[in-house]
Formats: C-alpha cells, structure tokens, sequence
C-alpha cells in the first residue's frame, strides 16, 4: 500500500536521491549528533524533518550506521534512565567523530564542486 | 492495547533469531524507538493496531541488520569468541511477563471470598435441612461464590502471562460467567436439596445447563485469528480482494438490499402470520434469508462490471 522496500522504481531521480543519502548515512548521523546526545527515534526524526519527509533512511540502515560508529569508536552509546516505558539508548559523538565528521564534510564538499562541474561540463540539462 | 500489539508484532520481528546480548541489546533499543515512533503515528489520528503495524513495517529488515553483526551467526557456534547460547531457563526469564501486583491481590481476596461462600452455603443448607435457619443465607452465599468464581476465572483469562495471549475482555467475561453460573447453579441445587424445595431444581438446572452450553460455544468458537500472525495472514488474504473494500458503492448498494429485503420479511411474516398461521409465517423468513444470503454471494463474488 505504501512505498515498498527498495527496488521499486516509482521515478529514478527518488532512487538516485535516496541512494545519494544513504551512502552518506553515517556522516549525516554524525551531523545530528554533532549538538546533543540524541535516542535513535530522535535522530529518525531529525532526519525525516531535514528532508521534508521526501527521502526517508530506513531505520534498520540507522541500527546498523548505529552499531557501525560505536565499533570504529565515533560514537559512544549509553542507556538512558527512563523509568517509564522502553529505555532509550543514546549516542554520544566522541571527538574522533568530530574530527571524521568535518573530513568528510570537506570531502563532500570537494566531490560536490567535481561532479557539478562535470555535470556541466557533460551538457545534460 | 498498543503496547502489547508493538512488543508482539516484536517478538515476531525477532522470531528464529539468535538469543544473545548483543540481539537482545538491539531488541531493547528498537523497542523504545517503535514506542515513541507508535506515540507519534496515534497523535497524529492513527488507530493503535495500525498505528504498530506502520511502526514496525518502518523498521526494514531486521534479520539482514542481525546477521551483519559478528558473532551472531546462528545457534549453536560452539566454542570460540561466540557468545554462549542461552539455557532455556534464562530465555524464560527473559521473556516473563510479570502479573500486575493489583490483579494477585485482587484474585487472592477473591479466592477467600470464594472459599467462604462455598463453605457457608454448605454449611447454611445443612442448617436449613434441620430447619434452623431460613433460605435466604445459603441462596446469596451461592450467588456469591459464583460470581467470586466466575470474577477469578475471566480476570486471569485476560491476563497477558509469559506463554498465552491475553484473551479478548468479551470472552474472559464470558467464560468467567459460564463457570460462575455452574458454581452457583451445583450449589443452589444443593440448597433447595437440603430445603426439600424441589420445584426450584428447574431453575438450578437452567442455570447449569446455561454455564455448559455457554462453555461449549466458547469451546467451539476458539480461535487464533485475533493473534498477529494470523492478522497477518488475513491480511495478505485480503490484498486478493474484497469487492466491498474496493467498491464503496457496492457496499452501499447492499446494505440498502439488505433493508429492503427484510423489511419485506417482516411484512411477509405478519401478514402470513395474522391471516394464517403463524407456523408458516417462519417460510418467508426462510425464503427472504436465502434470498438475502444470494444477493450477498452475487456481490461479493459475481462477475465485476468494469
């Protein structure tokens, strides 16, 4: 009923958006958390809400950027201590995040300024 | 109601997976994640059944997102860095659903209610086979440790515990009342025995024959199809098609069928009945249900104008 999983190709300029996001996963995750400590729904949130809710990352694509961080030490995780309810697991942004974070914010922004040129340079649109 | 929909729909999600602190850790996390994502959807006007499934249907791929992790292969990876596998003992503990403390204390006083009641009509009714008390005292003792009885049997029906569902409030409540019925149906007929009031054996006898066919229905009409596997699977039935789903005016069109037919019913049935005989007046009844249940099976299944 609503958009399913992956491969379904309802427009090839959403794919190649989302394919773009999601190679970036782990940067991006690293940006939200580059102010606070944040649980895994409010990163989501933050995620869905920068992009208008067009392009959303799987959250199953977040546990494993999660688990993948903490392993490379960019991340640390603690548990929160809600009483009430589920407990919620936070993650923290170590500096070896910080430092990776504004590497591949100037990598990006590098890339970025390439394959516009080259995009131009090619001619299409 | 939600809460236990999402930890169910869960558990499923986690179904077949290994148990070890790493998935459960994983598990935990998520949990509190669907929880919040389940708030957010009911806000915003979502039925809490839906609103678990959509939260859940959210997540992606769990088994991918597990067999990524190292040392999570399977089962069983004996020796070596792999995490032990859990003894049956600590999956129990684990997944144990605690009984609310409200409900023990409740169920506690209700079962001394129960235990008095039953002692004191027994002991009332010898009283009144020797004549030296009246009916009154047995007879409410009774009706009272059937609903003591019946109170204990629905409570703990629907109470979620680590191995059942919790049943529906309408069929606890139900069994609950089929077994308070026989209770106090055994035990009044031991009053009015005592009593020598025989006459009210009849009534003794509904009450007891009310609580059996009450517990055969419900015997007969067990079911899993409340349970979220089994949604699930209507579900997917239900995607082959449902012509009322997919023609609202079909369904409008029925239901004035359905008026029409057995308003004429009812005519038919009266008049029949006033200038005939009212054993006939069941034919039209008959004939409108047969024609009712036609109408229903042409539109649901017959051939779709397009």
């Amino acid at each position: 009923m609503q958009k399913s999983s992956g491969a379904t190709p309802d427009g090839g300029a959403d794919a190649f958006a989302a394919d773009l996001l999601r190679g970036h996963t782990d940067t991006i995750v690293l940006g939200v958390l580059r102010r606070r400590d944040r649980y895994g729904f409010e990163i989501y949130k933050a995620i869905r809400d920068a992009t208008g809710g067009d392009y959303e990352i799987k959250e199953a694509t977040l546990y494993a950027a999660y688990r993948r961080l903490v392993k490379d030490g960019l991340v640390e995780a603690y548990w929160g201590d809600e009483s009430q309810g589920g407990r919620r697991k936070y993650y923290r942004i170590t500096d070896a995040g910080r430092a990776s974070y504004r590497r591949n914010v100037d990598a990006w922004v590098a890339t970025r300024r390439t394959i516009d040129s080259l995009l131009d340079l090619k001619g299409s649109r | 109601m939600t809460n236990t929909s999402v930890h169910r729909l869960l558990d499923d999600a986690f179904a077949g997976l290994p148990v070890n602190p790493d998935v459960q850790d994983l598990k935990e996390e998520i949990r509190a994640n669907l929880l919040d994502r389940v708030a957010e959807l009911t806000a915003s006007g979502t039925a809490p059944d839906e609103a678990s499934r959509r939260a859940v249907d959210e997540l992606g791929d769990v088994r991918a997102l597990v067999e990524d992790m190292p040392g999570a292969t399977a089962y069983g990876a004996p020796g070596g860095a792999g995490p032990a596998v859990p003894s049956v003992a600590e999956v129990m503990a684990r997944h144990r659903v605690p009984r609310k403390p409200s409900y023990v204390a409740v169920v506690v006083l209700a079962s001394m209610v129960l235990a008095v009641s039953v002692v004191g009509t027994l002991v009332a009714a010898v009283d009144l086979a020797h004549g030296s008390a009246g009916p009154g005292l047995p007879t409410a003792a009774a009706v009272v440790a059937g609903a003591a009885l019946g109170w204990i049997v629905g409570a703990s029906l629907a109470q979620e515990t680590t191995t059942n569902h919790p049943m529906p409030a309408v069929r606890s409540v139900l069994f609950g009342t089929g077994w308070g019925l026989i209770l106090a149906g055994c035990l009044l007929a031991y009053v009015h025995f005592c009593g020598a009031r025989h006459m009210w054996f009849a009534l003794d006898g509904m009450a007891l024959v009310a609580g059996v066919v009450l517990l055969s229905y419900l015997a007969a009409t067990a079911t899993n199809r409340k349970k979220q596997w089994a949604v699930a699977e209507a579900r997917r039935h239900a995607e082959a098609g449902n012509r009322f789903e997919e023609d609202p005016n079909a369904a409008a069109r029925f239901g004035i069928y359905t008026i029409v037919v057995w308003a004429v019913i009812a005519a038919a049935f009266l008049t029949v009945g006033f200038a005939a005989d009212w054993r006939w007046a069941l034919l039209p009844v008959l004939l409108g249900f047969a024609a009712h249940m036609l109408i229903l099976a042409r539109m649901l299944f017959g051939t779709s104008r397009s």
